[in-house]
């Protein structure tokens, strides 16, 4: 997988790229806008993260030159403006996500992961170690024992199964799971995962579920630590 | 009491016409009587003199003699011989009356005829038939002897002709004052009228339509210069204002690239870090502050763009009870997990025109706050009604409440009631500014009850149709 991070902030570069090569990622840094499309077009990348806010060169027009060469090319924005007509802005504009500054490496990557897998077939039926999730019939069960969830539970482990072994972080799950932006002052995201614990983890031997703290959650059958 | 300006105007003006119009009535009164009485006075002593002439006396009894085929000496005769008397001077005896005197009554005694000669001025006396004006005059006689003559002069015509012009007056005066207050109320009006307008119009103006201006109309008077000073106002406090919202578009950048890297540094360290050892409880504690500050340059953020009016509300119905059921519903879990009874009471169907996403974080952060103050066992519950043309929102909790003196600071920005709060949660006291500044956005309040350690009520009231 290879993707092009255009991000005019040498550190921020940075660290993206040390992010993503540790996950396997192959990728290429610009730092200003002005090569983008010709890059985009010369290379053949999986997605590209782009800095709204360029030198030279804002990220709309850059996004216009990719989009023009390159129609299907998943594109990610960054941007440290976070108001809502800056997001609107930049969705119509073309880009595929959206992501205000700072934001958690782990988010990145899992943002990047769906881009990637967009168009790709859903599994209807979804496995880690010995807890299945039949997404059609809307059953979960651990071993031979069925459990029974309330939808929000449901939506919440559904989400954790379908990016198993990987973090997610708290501001994804809210925006998959919920419908609003509980902006992290309620502990809403703690509440269900406590009870999704109860449900799934609680008796058996092996735990799925994991905080990872300054990070988020992770369901996992083999944690590496 | 204060008056407007239009009602002291046209106070003033009715008062200094209400003064002239009684000093003009006043004046031409007394002139018209002086005048008036002195063509009476006059009459009379031309129908004396005139009378003098006529008189023969024969052998001490008096008769009028004149040319009866002249109608000019006949009518005057015959107006200075209504009322006449004449009496002997040195013994005071009536010589001759005529039938219009007789009736009055008016017989004089020696003595008084004596005083007459002396001191010959004219009086007036009152009759059934109106006043009359008498003059006194003592001619000689041939043979040494005096006589007095009085004529009388009806003043009835004057009388009357001073009466209805009193009458004129007492109508007229206070029917002009009448008119001329209604004249000042409408002048005064009409000249304030560019004021009122003005003021209309600079109402309409807020942080949002900071670039509008009063309307100039090219014509160098007071009122336009009223306008322009407040334009040059306008124009300044557009760009402190202008300023402002670049300063914090920039602060926002400056601030979230430092924090971007930061937060994306240590999270590499953190993975290499090994598992339960300090420099992983160390990074992730890190991670955890720079996600504080990040929410709090946010809500500050966020805030300052509100005030600033750079934010634009879309405005369409939104069914309130509908939201705050939902709200509801997706909060349950974290009240179930504090043994909190959450509940949501809706009193008919109240819809109101305004931003569904921006009501919405009103009332999250009302019940995030009210969930917050709230202990086991407690109770919130969310209230919707209508009242008339006003949406009506209670929040109520029975969590540890305020004392009176911080419910009227709670509103403001960063204020935490007591510093036991700080320990309970992490917020930084911005979000009920926040629900303020939703609530004024929709041209509704918000206002707080509350008891310490009996709970508080939060009451949200919403025009159903913000003009």
């Amino acid at each position: 997988m290879r993707v092009l991070v255009i991000e005019d902030d040498r550190k921020v570069a940075s660290f993206i790229q040390t992010g993503l090569e540790q996950e396997g990622y192959s990728v290429d840094v610009l730092n200003d806008g002005s090569s983008a499309g010709e890059q985009a077009r010369t290379i053949d990348y999986d997605a590209v993260v782009l800095d709204l806010m360029l030198p030279g060169r804002s990220g709309f027009q850059v996004l216009r030159d990719i989009r023009s060469r390159k129609a299907a090319l998943p594109v990610l924005i960054l941007t440290a403006k976070d108001s809502l007509e800056e997001r609107v802005a930049g969705l119509d504009a073309g880009a595929d996500d959206y992501m205000p500054k700072p934001f958690a490496l782990a988010e990145l990557s899992a943002r990047l992961r769906a881009l990637l897998r967009r168009g790709a077939p859903r599994e209807s039926v979804l496995r880690v170690g010995d807890l299945e999730m039949d997404t059609i019939r809307r059953k979960v069960r651990r071993g031979d024992t069925a459990i029974a969830l309330k939808p929000k539970e449901y939506a919440l482990l559904e989400f954790l199964m379908r990016n198993s072994d990987r973090p997610v972080t708290k501001a994804l799950i809210i925006e998959h799971v919920w419908d609003i932006h509980f902006d992290s002052i309620s502990n809403v995201v703690e509440v269900h995962i406590n009870s999704l614990r109860n449900k799934v983890d609680k008796g058996f031997e092996v735990a799925l579920i994991h905080t990872l703290r300054g990070v988020g959650y992770v369901l996992t059958d083999t944690p590496s630590s | 009491m204060t008056l407007t300006l239009r009602a002291r105007l046209a106070a003033i003006s009715t008062v200094v016409f209400g003064l002239l119009l009684a000093a003009l009535s006043v004046v031409s009164y007394s002139v018209l009587a002086r005048r008036l009485d002195g063509d009476v006075t006059e009459r009379l002593t031309q129908l004396t003199d005139g009378l003098h002439g006529y008189l023969r006396f024969d052998s001490g009894v008096p008769s009028v003699e004149f040319d009866a085929a002249d109608s000019d000496q006949a009518a005057f005769v015959q107006e200075a011989t209504r009322y006449y008397q004449i009496y002997d001077v040195s013994t005071g005896q009536l010589l001759v009356e005529s039938s219009g005197f007789a009736p009055l009554g008016l017989r004089l005694t020696t003595a008084e005829v004596q005083a007459f000669r002396a001191r010959p001025n004219p009086f007036d006396i009152v009759t059934e038939y109106g006043r009359l004006r008498i003059s006194n005059s003592v001619r000689p006689v041939s043979g040494g002897q005096a006589y007095l003559l009085q004529v009388g002069v009806s003043l009835a015509s004057m009388d009357v002709a001073l009466k209805q012009y009193r009458g004129l007056l007492l109508w007229y005066t206070p029917a002009a004052l009448l008119a001329a207050m209604f004249a000042a109320w409408w002048l005064s009006g009409f000249a304030l009228a560019p004021l009122t307008r003005m003021a209309d119009e600079a109402r309409r103006i807020d942080v949002k339509t900071l670039e509008r201006r009063l309307p100039v109309r090219g014509v160098d008077d007071e009122l336009e210069r009223v306008a322009l000073a407040f334009n040059d106002t306008l124009a300044r406090l557009e760009q402190a204002v202008g300023q402002m919202r670049q300063f914090s578009t920039a602060l926002a950048h400056e601030l979230r690239t430092p924090l971007t890297i930061l937060r994306g540094e240590i999270e590499l360290a953190l993975r290499k870090a090994g598992a339960g050892d300090a420099a992983q409880r160390a990074a992730a504690s890190q991670i955890e502050e720079i996600d504080r500050l990040t929410r709090l340059i946010d809500h500050i953020l966020t805030l300052a763009r509100a005030e600033s009016g750079q934010i634009q509300l879309t405005f369409a119905p939104v069914d309130v009870g509908d939201l705050a059921a939902s709200l509801v519903e997706q909060l349950e879990p974290v009240a179930q997990a504090r043994s909190i009874d959450l509940l949501c009471e809706r009193a008919g169907v109240v819809v109101v025109e305004g931003d569904a996403g921006w009501l919405r974080r009103l009332l999250l952060n009302l019940l995030d706050n009210a969930l917050k103050f709230t202990g086991q066992d407690g109770r919130v519950v969310v209230r919707v009604s209508r009242d008339g043309d006003t949406a009506r929102i209670d929040v109520q909790d029975t969590g540890i409440g305020l004392s009176t003196e911080d419910a009227q600071h709670v509103f403001e920005r960063f204020f935490r009631a007591d510093p036991a709060r700080s320990a309970i949660t992490e917020g930084a006291g911005l979000g009920l500014s926040l629900v303020q500044w939703i609530a004024e956005s929709h041209r509704g309040a918000v206002a707080v009850q509350s008891r310490l350690s009996e709970g508080s009520t939060f009451t949200v009231t919403l025009p159903i149709r913000p003009v």
